[in-house]
């Protein structure tokens, strides 16, 4: 055995040691969780009216439990949900839902009625931006987010998208200041949120160009200071 | 008397004095609470926990004690006031004779009445020394400089000259007296439920002009802002494990058998689970004692003998597809994880409010030290319409032994 395949099995025995460490609990604390948070499966699971959260990315997830605590994020239902719970608790449901697989049976295809106008005004400011930031600038080139703390926008669907830049414009879904998505919602037209919305619901369907992306952000984001 | 001979009988007159006092019976002025070897500051935050301070004068996501949030009354909107240490806003220009006048009579340091809201009717009660250490800790709560924005309320409401017939009605500066009838616990109990933790504002009835009606003392009513019944504290006398039953529920807001929900739950998590278990079984000493007086809730909607029939029999299968999972085949439950909703309070009250709160918005109980990740459920409103949630609130009602009235399917409109 010469010293890189050494190393190498060192490598692979210290990389699943590593991973069995860091494997958030075993298959009882995910049935207990599963069933100290019913509540949340109620909606999360099964309404139209309430968005999927498995896999979204656990920082994300935690500032939104926060923003809707703290009255940010306007919802009466998950305002009086979270009242009561505490901050350790809300990032232990942040991390439970962030280690389910992303359930794609749940999404709706996208029937797309967008022109090409539509769609190169939604591609133009998914990857380049006009007067705010390209989407991609944050998002990554693919908008799978970055894994921790800014979410995927793949598989989203129109009406959910432009519903969220609408709730940023009219200050009912907001986040720790500074608000950079609030920022980037308020430089966009009524136009632009529908075919922004659209070209990315769209562009599931669609393989993901990559293109070179800095590793700093446009604009500061209270919730990743 | 040489002035030795007189410095010792002083001595000796005020070790008289003191030995007297007991823990029995404190002297005037002086916490019937026995935390008098606790350091001020760390006596005055817990009081203020106990007071559920933070529970009014913290809007969500605003820093502690900075004021400002609303409160809603059947007269008007109330902006609660800064406590901080801000000298503008807060109370950082007061000092504790001030803050004394707006706990003992009621008004600000400028002389001016507060507003009842303000729960002076109960905090008469407490003693200048737990006073002066409540204002002390306040004194250490860091500057926010925010000022309440000004109350919206409707005339002759908005009027000191109200505020002052108000108060020549309905209230007069008290003093906490130990009652010697009754043991040290009961005393500590009684100041605490009467006086610091202001149980009777929401759990005894209101008059038109909004004062609580000592008639109806802790008897129970219904908050109409938040649609929610405050219950009967009333629970005649309790054996041994059921005080401590109850006290495990305030301290941790789940036992065997209950979880508590919505305000109360708030309650918990902002005050109770804080408070002493002497204190909370204290609290359940004196409220066990107390004589039982009517109810003065909201009339429910009634149905007919035929319709509650009818709606029992729907919603034996409704239980059976969304509720037995949990709350098990006979409405067992499971200890600490479900509530039983056999023979328990919150479901079969005469008044089905808090059910059908509970049965929509669903809710979590509150993250305490003893129970940190707190069971949910679910909320039915987008599942159940108001006839099938009627038909399983009267099913349940009545089941395994329960037996409270039907629920109508309009009540569930009106909730």
């Amino acid at each position: 055995m010469n010293n890189t395949t050494a190393f190498s099995a060192w490598n692979l025995v210290i990389g699943i040691v590593c991973i069995v460490l860091s494997s958030p609990g075993g298959a009882n604390d995910q049935l207990e969780m599963e069933e100290r948070l019913l509540a949340c499966a109620g909606c999360h699971q099964q309404s139209l009216y309430a968005p999927s959260i498995n896999g979204k990315p656990v920082e994300y997830l935690y500032q939104q439990l926060l923003n809707f605590r703290e009255g940010r994020r306007l919802n009466g239902t998950m305002t009086k949900m979270l009242a009561v719970l505490s901050t350790d608790y809300l990032h232990e449901i942040a991390d439970y839902y962030a280690n389910i697989p992303v359930d794609d049976s749940r999404r709706q295809p996208s029937t797309s009625q967008q022109d090409s106008a539509q769609a190169a005004m939604g591609k133009n400011l998914v990857q380049a931006g006009s007067a705010g930031p390209a989407c991609v600038a944050c998002h990554g080139n693919d908008l799978r987010g970055d894994g921790v703390a800014i979410p995927s926008l793949r598989g989203l669907s129109a009406k959910y998208i432009a519903a969220q830049l609408g709730a940023w414009q009219a200050n009912t879904r907001l986040a720790r200041a500074p608000d950079c998505m609030k920022k980037v919602a308020d430089y966009l037209t009524g136009e632009e949120v529908g075919a922004v919305s659209q070209w990315i619901a769209d562009s599931f369907e669609q393989a993901a160009a990559p293109l070179p992306v800095s590793n700093e952000l446009p604009l500061p984001c209270g919730a990743l200071q | 008397m040489r002035p030795a001979n007189l410095q010792r009988f002083f001595i000796a007159l005020c070790v008289i004095i003191i030995a007297g006092c007991g823990t029995e019976a404190p002297p005037a002025g002086q916490s019937p609470l026995n935390l008098h070897s606790v350091d001020l500051l760390e006596r005055g935050q817990y009081l203020a926990r106990a007071g559920n301070c933070v529970g009014c004068h913290t809007p969500a996501g605003a820093p502690e004690f900075s004021g400002g949030k609303a409160i809603t009354t059947p007269f008007g909107i109330i902006y609660s006031s800064n406590l901080t240490a801000d000298n503008v806003n807060g109370l950082g220009g007061w000092d504790s004779d001030d803050f004394w006048q707006a706990m003992h009579h009621g008004k600000s340091a400028d002389g001016s009445n507060l507003y009842p809201a303000f729960p002076y009717p109960n905090y008469t009660l407490m003693t200048r020394d737990d006073s002066d250490a409540l204002f002390a800790y306040f004194q250490t709560i860091p500057a926010v400089d925010s000022a309440a924005p000004d109350h919206e309320l409707r005339f002759p409401f908005n009027t000191q000259l109200a505020l002052s017939a108000w108060r020549l009605l309905f209230f007069k500066p008290q003093t906490f007296q130990v009652n010697s009838d009754h043991n040290a616990s009961w005393n500590r109990g009684s100041y605490l439920v009467k006086g610091l933790g202001h149980c009777g504002a929401c759990h005894t009835p209101r008059g038109v002009l909004g004062s609580t009606r000592s008639k109806h003392e802790l008897a129970g009513a219904y908050i109409d802002h938040l649609g929610w019944d405050a219950l009967s504290l009333l629970t005649g006398p309790v054996d041994a494990q059921q005080k401590r039953q109850t006290v495990t529920l305030l301290k941790t807001g789940v036992n065997e058998r209950h979880h508590l929900s919505g305000p109360m739950a708030e309650v918990v998590f902002h005050s109770l689970q804080y408070v002493d278990e002497q204190h909370l079984d204290d609290m359940v000493e004196y409220m066990a004692s107390l004589p039982s007086v009517p109810a003065q809730l909201r009339p429910s909607i009634r149905t007919s003998q035929a319709t509650a029939a009818t709606l029992r029999k729907e919603g034996d299968e409704i239980y059976v597809e969304h509720c037995s999972d949990c709350h098990g085949e006979e409405g067992q439950g499971e200890p600490f994880k479900y509530p039983a909703l056999v023979a328990n309070q919150g479901v079969t009250a005469e008044s089905p409010s808090n059910a059908i709160r509970i049965l929509k918005q669903g809710g979590f109980g509150a993250s305490t030290e003893g129970r940190p990740r707190p069971y949910g459920m679910p909320a039915y409103a987008h599942q159940l319409n108001a006839r099938e949630s009627a038909a399983v609130l009267s099913y349940i009602r009545a089941a395994w032994g329960n037996s409270a009235s039907a629920v109508s399917p309009e009540a569930l409109r009106r909730d």
